[in-house]
């Protein structure tokens, strides 16, 4: 049986976030309960999962989302509604505005509030501040993430990057006007406050996003697992991420999976074998650590069923 | 003859310290127009996208919301005395109104 942490090492940052990354459908799921356990092993481990259609719950047979239970021994598991945690934040910043700008409700404008739940970049956000919150949760020693759809992922990725650039600007134009303020105040003999809320915010939001951007693109504390399966659309988004992963965050998975692998003579009866072939060995040519799980008949739903996986796992390219 | 240099001396301090004062009203007056051209440019990028004009993500603005509530208070006290123009003509004097 192969070991699947060494195909991830270096793991040493506590705690270490394993994002497992593809197209829906592809097996996620299943990968990540199959990391998240073998981690457990090693210490407290934490999976979350992301994806709308709930898989999670269904194969660990929970009840109650947005919990964090004990699945076993040091292994915890939770699913996350990102779309009701959009809800969550929308309402807090709406009740903010109405507070803010109480004009609003005597204009009867305050329908403005209620469209924020559509602002661009909401749920992405939501999956940002989980993220960078992980990064400082000293509760596990691995938190593996069991990502929502590619788009939003890879979005989400993006956005501390894009975030420092603005709050850079920021930052000069509101350094600039608290200077002034101060210098004014001073040559006319004034008494002024140094400190400024929005500078001390700005600031803040600086060092939360650094921090993430940094733990992103540091492998010893954040571990990509891509996974595809034998299709040309899964292949294709596969080396999209890859692309991705490389010009944006100059990283690369640790481990490539190819999920749901057809036996030979089932591909031949299907008629798939030469398509197949092909995905496997341009699989095969990419650069990295990979392995290949097998198609299996019955489809797993449950915990059992996705870990018996294990012993079917063959080792493409190891350590 | 002491008497005369000492008032011309006077004269040449308060003119000297006149200059001076002038001088430091025009910085100042230069210094608060730059200071009130970008706080104008900050409010409009920050509050920006809450009204469609999207210069950075609306969860950034939304973020620094609380920060700003006594400029958002200031600013709406003055949109709503934007067609006051004797406010105006008192602000053209300088100071807050």
């Amino acid at each position: 049986m192969i070991n699947l942490v060494d195909l991830l090492k270096p793991i040493e940052g506590a705690p270490h976030v394993v994002m497992v990354l593809g197209k829906g459908g592809v097996g996620k799921t299943s990968t990540s309960i199959l990391i998240s356990r073998e981690l457990s092993e090693l210490g407290r481990t934490l999976l979350v999962s992301f994806d709308p259609a709930k898989h999670i719950l269904k194969y660990l047979n929970i009840d109650r989302p947005a919990e964090v239970i004990e699945v076993s021994d040091g292994f915890f598991v939770s699913q996350l509604d990102i779309e009701a945690s959009a809800r969550e934040l929308t309402s807090r910043y709406s009740d903010l505005i109405s507070d803010l700008f109480p004009s609003l409700s005597v204009l009867n404008l305050e329908d403005i509030t209620k469209a924020l739940k559509y602002a661009p970049g909401v749920e992405e956000e939501v999956f940002l501040n989980w993220l960078s919150n992980a990064y400082e949760n000293k509760n596990f020693r691995f938190i593996v993430i069991d990502t929502p759809p590619t788009g939003i992922s890879l979005r989400t990725l993006t956005l501390p990057k894009l975030y420092l650039i603005w709050l850079e600007k920021l930052i000069n134009i509101r350094e600039r006007i608290v200077s002034l303020r101060y210098v004014i105040a001073k040559t006319l003999g004034r008494e002024i406050k140094v400190s400024d809320p929005a500078l001390i915010r700005l600031y803040e939001m600086r060092e939360k996003y650094s921090k993430v951007k940094e733990a992103l693109t540091d492998p010893s504390r954040t571990s990509f697992v891509a996974v595809t399966n034998p299709e040309p659309l899964p292949m294709y988004e596969l080396k999209e991420v890859l692309k991705f992963l490389s010009e944006e965050l100059s990283a690369s998975p640790k481990l490539l999976v190819m999920n749901k692998v057809l036996p030979e003579d089932i591909a031949v009866k299907l008629g798939s074998y030469e398509e197949q072939k092909a995905i496997i060995e341009e699989f095969t040519s990419l650069s990295g650590r990979s392995i290949m799980i097998p198609y299996v008949s019955n489809p797993p739903s449950k915990l059992e069923d996705i870990l018996r996986l294990r012993e079917a796992v063959t080792v493409v390219k190891g350590v | 003859m002491f008497k005369v240099f000492k008032k011309i001396l006077r004269e040449f301090i308060s003119f000297v310290s006149g200059v001076n004062q002038a001088i430091i009203e025009d910085s100042v007056s230069a210094l608060e127009l730059e200071h009130n051209e970008l706080e104008a440019t900050f409010l409009t990028i920050v509050l920006g996208p809450l009204v469609g004009v999207t210069m950075l993500s609306p969860i950034l603005s939304l973020e620094l919301l609380e920060a700003l509530k006594n400029e958002v208070k200031i600013l709406e006290n003055r949109a709503v005395r934007g067609e006051d123009v004797l406010g105006d003509l008192m602000a053209s004097l300088g100071g807050e109104w």
